[in-house]
């Protein structure tokens, strides 16, 4: 005997057939709960015009709430909501007149009776708040409630319904209401503000008959419509695990300082460049990235301070005109580390990468939203991991203050999450302000413990000689030995 | 060159042939969007728009706004309000007032909406030929 084959409803949501384990159970009763403005319509109506079509019918029912002509106004905005589907596949009906006469019975027979002319599969409530409101109101109390959600849950699975019931909760509530026993699924949108910036998050908190992605994960509501970022785990996105060959190592694009490296940067290594402003922190990665193009290993930048008119921007442009390079550039704020990890994920996989860049680490925190900023230590953590394990080498900038006095890798403590460091910092000898490089760490691997000086022409990094005949130079106080 | 007629216009003149022809009177075709608008925005939603439109038309239809109780629905006050002039001048305002109220409709939900619903509630009237209803 076969066990039943649940079918799942792909919803047309960006990223939320992955936090459903696939999609949404066919003929299951759903939940979609959150407080106001957090979206819960706009979802209900992508998930709609996304599944439904002349063999797959909707019905959606206003309740009281947002007027439906409102309703209608706004969410035409959003590029899924395709007017020629209505009438024919989707059917919009309100029964606030219905629920205004209090009798649960009366608002279910209507419900019945529209399913029964039009024969939805798919079925939506909007807001069933007012339902569980007005039971409160006419003293229907939540034994009426609890029956009427019973009858509407029996019903719609006998018309083999997917149904979605959107609602505004606040979690104290939620844990009484008897709609959360009955569901099969609750998705749970919420809105955190925190400082100036707010963050939408979604959890999908319970899903009958398969497993769901857990954790709470965030969103964006765009022009497009709802775009959901499943919170990123250390595993790879796509496929199995990248393997290294442990010999490899990826050239910088400074034959120097792959040769202080090692014979540099070992595959699948992240590496930070630490050092303070104007000490070639880009330049180095715009040369990681051009030898990558020059020896065929796609590369990616996030370029989180990018400027249009500097000399490095200009050689960055070019690699990405030349299609070698993909760029992330982005200027927008109160970014979600997923959002992020996201679209590097989507391009190091679409364009097969072999190097990432991040420029920079405090640039990206920046764009981060506040209540992000929190974990960076652990966001960052996932970020590389999951990078490396898509077969990404991944090289990080990182400012340091300009501190003469004592010896810094990297102003959040990060630098121990990387495999690799390479530091840059300024010395005052003879009345110049000379550059020097040193290679800190390279793990599993020999490497230079030298300080070279080193310049920055316009083709590029130069080492120059070693430091040897100086001592004191990190502290501050060079003088020669 | 003239613009061509508006998709909401072309309906209208369809269904109102074949009401000619039914000798019925463009009170069938505020019926008909009554029932299919009512049900999409609710009873209270068609009544207030309705209503708002008839206050747009006091300056040239006062008998339309003069009569106003609240406890009629909007319809059954046209009725009675058109029944009190003579047919062709009760037409024309009728007409004029459903123009009025589908270019209303339409500053709110957008002329593709509109259309689907115009299509849903005079659909079967406004198709060329529509058959007429057994006797």
């Amino acid at each position: 005997m076969n066990k039943v084959d649940i079918h799942l409803l792909k919803t047309g949501i960006p990223g939320f057939d992955e936090l459903l384990g696939g999609g949404v159970p066919e003929f299951s009763f759903n939940l979609l709960a959150g407080t106001p403005g957090s979206g819960k319509t706009t979802m209900a109506h992508q998930i709609m015009f996304s599944l439904a079509s002349p063999a797959r019918r909707a019905i959606f029912f206003t309740v009281l709430g947002e007027p439906p002509l409102k309703m209608l106004r706004y969410q035409q905005q959003f590029p899924f909501f395709d007017a020629e589907k209505i009438d024919e596949s989707i059917k919009f009906v309100n029964l606030a007149a219905d629920l205004l006469d209090g009798d649960f019975d009366g608002v279910l027979e209507r419900i019945k009776e529209e399913v029964r002319a039009f024969r939805p599969t798919l079925v939506f409530v909007d807001s069933f708040r007012s339902v569980v409101q007005s039971a409160r109101v006419n003293d229907a109390g939540p034994a009426g409630l609890q029956h009427f959600v019973q009858q509407l849950g029996v019903e719609m699975t006998g018309w083999l319904a997917t149904t979605f019931l959107i609602g505004e909760y606040l979690a104290p509530e939620a844990e009484s209401s008897p709609v959360f026993t009955v569901a099969d699924g609750i998705i749970w949108l919420s809105q955190l503000v925190h400082r100036d910036a707010l963050v939408r998050k979604i959890q999908v908190v319970k899903l009958r008959g398969h497993a769901q992605k857990l954790g709470v994960h965030s969103f964006r509501i765009n022009d497009e419509g709802i775009q959901i970022f499943p919170r990123a785990v250390v595993k790879p996105a796509v496929g199995v695990p990248a393997r290294f060959n442990p010999t490899q190592r990826l050239s910088l694009g400074v034959p120097d300082i792959d040769a202080m490296m090692g014979g540099g940067l070992p595959a699948g290594y992240s590496m930070v460049v630490v050092g303070p402003s104007g000490s070639g922190k880009t330049v180095l990665s715009t040369q990681f990235l051009e030898e990558g193009a020059r020896v065929g290993e796609p590369g990616i930048i996030a370029a989180f301070e990018k400027s249009p008119n500097q000399l490095q921007s200009q050689r960055l442009d070019a690699l990405v005109e030349s299609g070698a390079v993909g760029m992330i550039n982005t200027r927008t704020l109160d970014l979600s580390l997923d959002e992020v990890l996201h679209d590097l994920t989507e391009m190091v996989v679409r364009m097969q990468a072999k190097r990432v860049v991040i420029d920079s680490l405090s640039g990206f925190e920046m764009a981060l939203a506040p209540v992000f900023r929190e974990d960076f230590r652990e966001s960052l953590y996932r970020l590389v991991a999951s990078l490396t394990q898509l077969g990404a080498t991944v090289l990080i900038t990182a400012e340091t203050e300009d501190r003469y006095t004592d010896l810094r890798f990297s102003s959040f403590g990060n630098a121990f999450l990387t495999d690799a460091i390479l530091m840059q910092r300024y010395v005052e000898l003879h009345g110049r302000l000379r550059r020097v490089l040193s290679v800190v760490k390279v793990r599993g691997s020999s490497h230079s413990d030298q300080l070279h000086f080193y310049d920055i022409a316009d083709d590029g990094i130069h080492v120059r000689d070693t430091l040897e005949n100086y001592e004191g130079i990190l502290t501050g106080h060079p003088r020669r030995s | 060159m003239t613009a061509p007629p508006l998709p909401r216009h072309v309906l209208r003149a369809r269904a109102m042939r074949t009401l000619n022809r039914r000798h019925q009177s463009s009170l069938v075709l505020w019926q008909a969007l009554s029932l299919a608008l009512g049900k999409i925005i609710g009873e209270q939603g068609f009544e207030s728009l309705f209503f708002r439109c008839v206050y747009q038309c006091e300056v040239d239809c006062p008998w339309l706004a003069a009569t106003v109780d609240p406890s009629v629905k909007a319809v059954d006050h046209l009725a009675v309000c058109l029944a009190t002039r003579d047919p062709a001048e009760a037409e024309q305002a009728s007409l004029d007032l459903l123009n009025l109220f589908t270019d209303t409709l339409i500053l709110l939900i957008g002329e593709l909406v509109t259309n689907r619903i115009l299509l849903a509630a005079w659909g079967t009237l406004a198709v060329d030929e529509a058959p007429e209803p057994p006797q």
